[in-house]
């Protein structure tokens, strides 16, 4: 029997509607295994724009959409199956809280079995009741409106997974845990067919601190300066729910894998099972960056900065780097590339710093462009001043070009700058500088813009140790090898077979 | 946490559950006067009610009635006058003085006259004058009277922060607590920011604990980004409206409070500061009238020197 496709790769938020990080991985992991055919699952909202940022490769055969807060209503319940509403809904309350995957599995089949949907598990008088339980649960004396909304999310979300038209593939590959994963899981047990979950950065920790800052969930105060306490807020039932989201990935999960080993002590204090667990890094065509040359015409001291200009980038550090940098090499010019659609507010304000700094001279907004490689090959050093990354592919394109890079201490940056255990290149290709801390960027620009010989050193470092570590054809074989051994899995030609 | 005591229920324990107040008592109270004064008056309007009533009934002349009521005004504010040279500040003796200068004057009509005066005066709530100082409210009798009310009912435990001894301090938990309590540390810190905890979250941008310094990352970002946004959004009303004084003193007053936020490093600061002299200069140029931003530049100027030293 013929499939589908031979991967489903289930994408959150990203691919193949928004440009980033995990979207170009997935645009690059597609196109370098052509002889393999992908379905992709993109997961989203019906607010989210669903105009294409990427070309899809030939080999990626479909694209299915899961909206997460529309789902299908399901048949009116008729009266006398109220329990079995109050049953489905204390198994949503036990898959949206502290799961294990064993709830969730029980879910999935009452809800095969009873066809219900959103007429009888939110809009019915049952579905009143058991929210109003819930709540009484989870957030007592909280504030019910706001309570209503996130439980009809989350519930809607459940629903909405469980209703996907599963592509027939040999293997589901869950982009991140999260919604993928749990959309993974639900092919996992309803197709039977082999799962891999791959984490860039940790959703639950991601999530954790993106709920802990967000201004648009109320926040009573209730617990004072006292961290041991931990109030019930409305953030909690969120993290709670992405916690649980995480544990059901885990365990129906067949491997999991991360590109870093920092990940896989969180992975491990998650619930992933240490057996399931392995290393691939992201990787990159470097011989399409090395052979690029560089550019020798006489021109200002170029910083580089890649990437989107949304606040986990912190452009706002690299702005007042620039501006700081300005007084140590004077006539230097900061190229910022990168889309400013996702956060126009963010990018806004930082053109406000920019001129309130007096920096214009020195910094260029160039926003998206055709082709890095020009601008890679006539910089002299790449700046990353994140918050948050796991392994950035621009920091591992502008090493393989031969640039030295200045990092904030972020995701895997210092192991790709400093090197790590058992890594046969030594020495270090630029300067890790703490995160927010615009003068220690600063400086350390400075420091490798001012030393020809130290930047060259740098850069030698650099394109060795993506060369050897980081080069796509490793990193190509270890997924093509781990999407084998899984297609070859017991479990995978039961899947074909039925 | 438990919950903490409310005002108004550590009010209500100052005066104590089970305390019996007498009539005369909740006269005084309702007249506004403390103990001392209360029984001054009453004896005041006594003795002027009762020469008052001698000289109608013909017991004594009208000239006896002017001798003896100017004499005696005389004597009682003199010996006011004596008293006060000792405390600096008694509001009771120079209440009393004034009732004896409104008796001089108008008789027992006078004494209450001010007597109402007097009262009304102690019944408005109290205000603390913004720029008063710590030695100010000290030498305050009533300042004073309460801060020992509320020590002894802090002592007997009718006035608690239930719990409070087990909150652990914000550093001491980046310092030395779990990964979870750590980011719940920063949560709070991002929740409830103040200046003075700008070192919890300097301290947690080098914990060993990725997550912990991708929050601290975070937390700080964020701040910053609200910081300048304010000052973003100021700056565009003063460019808008550059003729308002007071568009240039809040676009001055948003770069102080970035600059005394303790997350920039003192060059960064500095450099707001002097933005916000540049700001108040242009305010106290406008507004010739008003004089509030003259006098603000001039405290910012001092405060700049001073930061040089």
């Amino acid at each position: 029997m013929s499939t589908d496709a031979d991967v489903c790769l289930i994408v959150e938020g990203g691919y193949p509607y928004v440009v980033g990080g995990v979207a170009s991985w997935a645009d690059a992991l597609m196109r370098a295994s052509p002889q393999l055919t992908f379905h992709v699952v993109a997961i989203g909202i019906s607010s989210q724009s669903r105009r294409r940022s990427y070309v899809l490769p030939a080999n990626a055969v479909n694209v299915t959409d899961v909206i997460l807060d529309v789902c299908p209503r399901g048949r009116v319940p008729a009266r006398r199956e109220a329990d079995k509403i109050k049953q489905i809904l204390r198994l949503l309350e036990f898959a949206l809280t502290s799961d294990d995957g064993s709830a969730f599995a029980q879910l999935i089949e009452q809800m095969r079995v009873t066809g219900f949907g959103q007429a009888a598990l939110l809009d019915s008088k049952e579905g009143w009741t058991a929210m109003e339980q819930a709540y009484e649960r989870l957030l007592p004396n909280g504030p019910l409106l706001d309570f209503f909304w996130t439980w009809r999310f989350l519930v809607r979300s459940v629903l909405a997974i469980m209703n996907t038209p599963l592509p027939q593939a040999r293997v589901f590959h869950a982009v991140a845990t999260g919604f993928s994963g749990v959309v993974g899981s639900y092919a996992r047990l309803v197709a039977k067919t082999p799962l891999l979950v791959t984490e860039h950065g940790i959703y639950t920790n991601e999530r954790r601190i993106e709920l802990a800052v967000a201004d648009w969930l109320f926040d009573s105060k209730a617990g004072g300066f006292d961290v041991a306490s931990a109030p019930v807020e409305l953030r909690s039932i969120w993290l709670n729910a992405f916690q649980s989201f995480s544990r059901i990935s885990y365990a129906m999960a067949d491997v999991i894998t991360t590109q870093y080993r920092a990940n896989q002590s969180f992975q491990r204090a998650d619930g992933a099972p240490d057996g399931k667990l392995r290393i691939i890094p992201n990787g990159i065509d470097v011989a399409k960056f090395d052979t690029v040359p560089r550019d020798a015409a006489p021109r200002r001291p170029t910083v580089l900065m890649i990437g989107r200009i949304v606040p986990i980038k912190d452009i706002r550090t690299f702005i007042i780097a620039i501006a700081l940098l300005m007084d140590l090499v004077p006539n230097v010019l900061a190229i910022l590339i990168g889309p400013e659609d996702e956060d126009p507010e963010y990018a806004a304000s930082c053109r406000q710093l920019v001129q309130q700094l007096g920096a214009e001279s020195a910094i260029d907004f160039l926003g998206r462009v055709p082709d890095v490689l020009k601008y890679l090959s006539s910089a002299d050093v790449l700046a990353l001043s994140s918050i948050s990354e796991a392994q950035p592919m621009a920091v591992l394109e502008a090493a393989a070009s031969g640039l030295p890079i200045v990092s904030t201490d972020v995701g895997s940056c210092r192991e790709i700058i400093e090197g790590f255990e058992g890594d046969p290149v030594e020495g270090c290709g630029g300067i890790v500088v703490e995160p927010c801390n615009s003068k220690a960027m600063a400086e350390a620009l400075a420091a490798i813009l001012r030393d020809d010989a130290l930047r060259s050193q740098m850069a030698e470092v650099m394109r060795r140790r993506v060369g050897s570590y980081y080069h796509k054809n490793r990193v190509t074989r270890l997924y093509e090898g781990l999407y084998a051994e899984l297609m070859a899995s017991p479990l995978s030609h039961r899947a074909i077979k039925s | 946490m438990r919950p903490v005591t409310p005002p108004a229920a550590a009010a209500q324990s100052f005066v104590g559950p089970g305390e019996a107040v007498s009539p005369g008592r909740q006269f005084q109270r309702l007249a506004g006067l403390s103990g001392w004064l209360f029984r001054f008056v009453i004896l005041l309007l006594g003795w002027q009610i009762a020469l008052f009533v001698a000289l109608f009934g013909g017991a004594i002349q009208l000239s006896a009635y002017a001798g003896i009521h100017i004499l005696g005004c005389f004597a009682l504010a003199a010996w006011l006058v004596w008293c006060m040279r000792g405390s600096r500040a008694d509001e009771r003796n120079s209440t009393a003085l004034q009732i004896v200068a409104w008796s001089a004057v108008a008789g027992p009509f006078g004494a209450f006259v001010s007597t109402a005066l007097a009262s009304h005066t102690a019944l408005m709530p109290s205000r603390i004058p913004p720029d008063g100082d710590a030695d100010d409210l000290a030498t305050d009798h009533s300042a004073g009277e309460l801060v020992e009310r509320l020590h002894i009912a802090l002592l007997d435990r009718r006035v608690r922060l239930e719990g409070a001894s087990r909150v652990r301090p914000l550093m001491d938990v980046i310092a030395e607590g779990s990964g979870s309590e750590k980011l719940e540390a920063l949560r709070i810190v991002y929740r409830r920011y103040e200046t003075g905890l700008s070192a919890v979250l300097k301290r947690a941008l080098h914990d060993p604990d990725t997550s912990v310094r991708v929050m601290a990352a975070t937390v700080t970002a964020k701040l910053h980004g609200a910081y300048s946004r304010d000052i973003g959004d100021r700056q565009t009303e003063a460019s808008a409206n550059p003729e308002l004084a007071q568009n240039w003193q809040s676009l001055a007053d948003a770069r102080l409070a970035y600059a005394e936020s303790g997350l920039l490093d003192s060059l960064r600061a500095r450099a707001q500061i002097e933005l916000a002299i540049g700001d108040l200069s242009r305010a106290a140029e406008l507004d010739t009238a008003g004089g509030a931003s003259a006098s603000l530049l001039d405290r910012v100027r001092r405060r700049l020197a001073s930061w040089g030293r």
